[in-house]
């Protein structure tokens, strides 16, 4: 007798609830139905609104293209074999956008990173750290998730094991002293910049960016590699022996010559 | 409306099923604790790796699982022998492919107690050290990653990853096992342990008395760094060696005030630790004590600690007898510190 009036209002309640108006349920939706009872799996979300941060790898005037000749400022003929770069705590009108983002030059021609959702509006000023953030340069790699920037499955190639810490950027590649010898760029450069601090802030009060809904508004740097031997005040000398640095303390003065030359290199591209 | 009987039941029923949910709970029944004696300091242990029985046996295979290697040859317990006080009684130590490393390996008993790794002290916590040996190109040569992928496929190792730190096994869950491990590996049952924190006043010998009153004057003062129980007080000092090249703690400070700076390495167990220094330059005790009587070469970063001590050979017996006192051969018969694999 019981199984049977349950049944019965089973077979009511169903019913009742398939007469009901089906449609998209969620508001948030581009096709949102507002006399609709029953969520019909229909719902078309409109795009995010997100940034997309690229920093484009130049040479002077033209994309870098890796193990390609160029001639530097000391008139030293090279070729770049390896770019990589993180940075943290990039900021918009002084607000945190995204916490990390890791560029690998090797991995394409630019180096983009994955879209960063963003509240619309009009942003002035950019910043961010060229390196990680003290409280995360000596913290566990494998704590983040793997698609984390700073995780060691995406980083781990720019994380120190012997002395706990994030390599900031790398810049590797071959050099041929004076362009006099053999004319083929054969001797290494490696520069390995990290340690607390080497850390700079980035940052261009002048930047502003529209960023508006629905959208992805792409928010272009270049870093230009022919600017990272040297600054208005500093020059590395290849033929000084200034071809190397896992940032040891017996590099010093390169560190130093990396660490104050380098932000020099990143632009903001001008539209 | 229920009758009070009928409520009574209710209760009865949830309870039961409460009883039963608790008792199925993986998590306690695991939970193990450290085997620390109570003249030990308080161990430190991070939030997240809390021991369990899981992470501590995960670990211990892991540690001696020579998949962590390039080339398969080597695993953690290749250089920390556990019949050698977690040592390989090698100058330096030796990699995959003969490759010979930069420093001697140091014991890992009571490694838990450290409050930095490796003789310049660059990394600060035991799952955090995992990582260089492994990733060294005169040890493992490999990469947590690849290690973690390479035994993607073994049933066990993901059976225990899994009821260990709720997850598949990563580069998290290797770090922190092999962690989980160490910290396992306690030393703390010397003669000495016995005659002085327990006050058994036979448990060493007058000559081994004799030397650890020598061991502790202000005058010899081996004690201002070897500070008793760990026997080590986790600084870093010039002591006096000649230069072997290896700039010591400058290499992670940068500050030339630090060049041929070393850690302070714990007293216990040198029966199995020899040799001796960050580059096993001493084979023997004899040489240890010769070189503090001595007081070693003038450098400008040498400890004030570091005297000429004028010791007697009478003295220097004495002195080497304390410290055989602090040799505990019980780890090599605990079973939870053996190669499972073998």
């Amino acid at each position: 007798m019981k199984i049977k009036i349950m049944l019965i209002v089973a077979a009511i309640l169903s019913l009742a609830y398939s007469c009901k108006e089906e449609g998209c349920t969620n508001p948030s939706a581009i096709n949102y139905n507002e006399d609709a009872e029953k969520d019909d799996g229909s719902c078309i979300l409109p795009p995010p609104t997100t940034i997309a941060l690229d920093v484009l790898p130049m040479y002077e005037d033209e994309v870098l293209e890796l193990n390609k000749d160029y001639i530097n400022i000391t008139g030293d003929r090279i070729q770049f074999t390896d770019v990589k770069l993180i940075i943290t705590n990039l900021k918009l009108n002084n607000q945190l956008v995204t916490d990390a983002a890791y560029f690998d030059y090797s991995e394409g021609t630019s180096m983009v990173t994955s879209e960063i959702n963003i509240t619309p509006g009009s942003y002035e000023g950019i910043s961010f750290n060229i390196g990680v953030d003290e409280a995360r340069n000596t913290a566990d790699p494998a704590q983040y998730d793997p698609e984390h920037p700073l995780s060691i499955n995406i980083a781990g190639n720019m994380h120190w094991s012997w002395n706990t810490g994030y390599i900031f950027y790398k810049i590797e590649g071959r050099y041929d002293l004076g362009n006099t010898g053999s004319g083929t760029p054969q001797e290494n450069f490696v520069y390995h910049l990290g340690m607390n601090q080497y850390r700079k802030l980035w940052e261009d009060s002048n930047f502003n960016v529209d960023v508006q809904e629905n959208e992805t508004t792409p928010i272009a740097l270049e870093l230009d590699l022919s600017k990272v031997f040297y600054s208005e005040t500093d020059t590395i000398y290849l033929s000084n022996g200034e071809d190397f640095t896992h940032t040891g303390p017996n590099q010093e003065t390169l560190n130093i010559k990396l660490s104050n030359i380098f932000p020099n290199a990143i632009n903001v591209v001008t539209q | 409306m229920p009758s009070m009987l009928s409520l009574s039941k209710y209760w009865f029923f949830t309870f039961g099923i409460i009883t039963i949910v608790i008792a199925c709970q993986k998590d306690g029944e695991d939970e193990t604790q450290y085997d620390v004696p109570q003249h030990f300091p308080e161990m430190m242990v991070p939030e997240d790796n809390a021991p369990t029985t899981t992470r501590i046996e995960l670990g211990r295979h892991l540690f001696f699982d020579k998949n962590l290697s390039r080339d398969g040859t080597i695993s953690c317990g290749s250089c920390h022998r556990p019949e050698m006080a977690f040592t390989d009684q090698n100058k330096l130590s030796k990699g995959i492919e003969n490759r010979i490393g930069k420093r001697n390996a140091p014991t890992l008993l009571n490694s838990a107690f450290n409050t930095s790794f490796f003789f310049d002290g660059g990394v600060p916590t035991l799952e955090l050290q995992v990582l260089a040996p492994i990733e060294e190109h005169t040890e493992m040569d490999f990469d947590i990653v690849a290690v973690a992928e390479r035994l993607s496929n073994d049933e066990k190792y993901q059976e225990w990853s899994r009821k260990a730190y709720d997850r598949a096994l990563d580069p998290f869950v290797i770090m922190r096992s092999i962690a989980a491990f160490e910290r396992s590996l306690l030393s703390y049952e010397s003669p000495f342990d016995a005659y002085y924190y327990q006050g058994q006043e036979n448990a060493i010998s007058t000559s081994a008395k004799k030397g650890w009153n020598l061991f502790r004057t202000r005058e010899i003062g081996c004690i201002n760094c070897h500070r008793p129980p760990l026997f080590t007080n986790q600084g870093f000092y010039h002591i006096g060696l000649t230069d072997n090249g290896d700039e010591g703690r400058r290499r992670v400070t940068g500050l030339e005030e630090d060049r041929g700076k070393f850690k302070t390495p714990t007293l216990r167990n040198l029966k199995y630790t020899y040799p001796y220094m960050h580059d096993g330059r001493f084979e023997t005790l004899e040489e240890v004590v010769e070189h503090f009587n001595s007081g070693g070469i003038s450098h400008p970063n040498k400890s004030s600690y570091i005297q000429p001590l004028n010791l007697t050979e009478e003295e220097k017996k004495q002195i080497i007898a304390f410290l055989n006192s602090l040799n505990d051969d019980s780890f090599k018969f605990k079973e939870g510190y053996q190669n499972p694999f073998q």
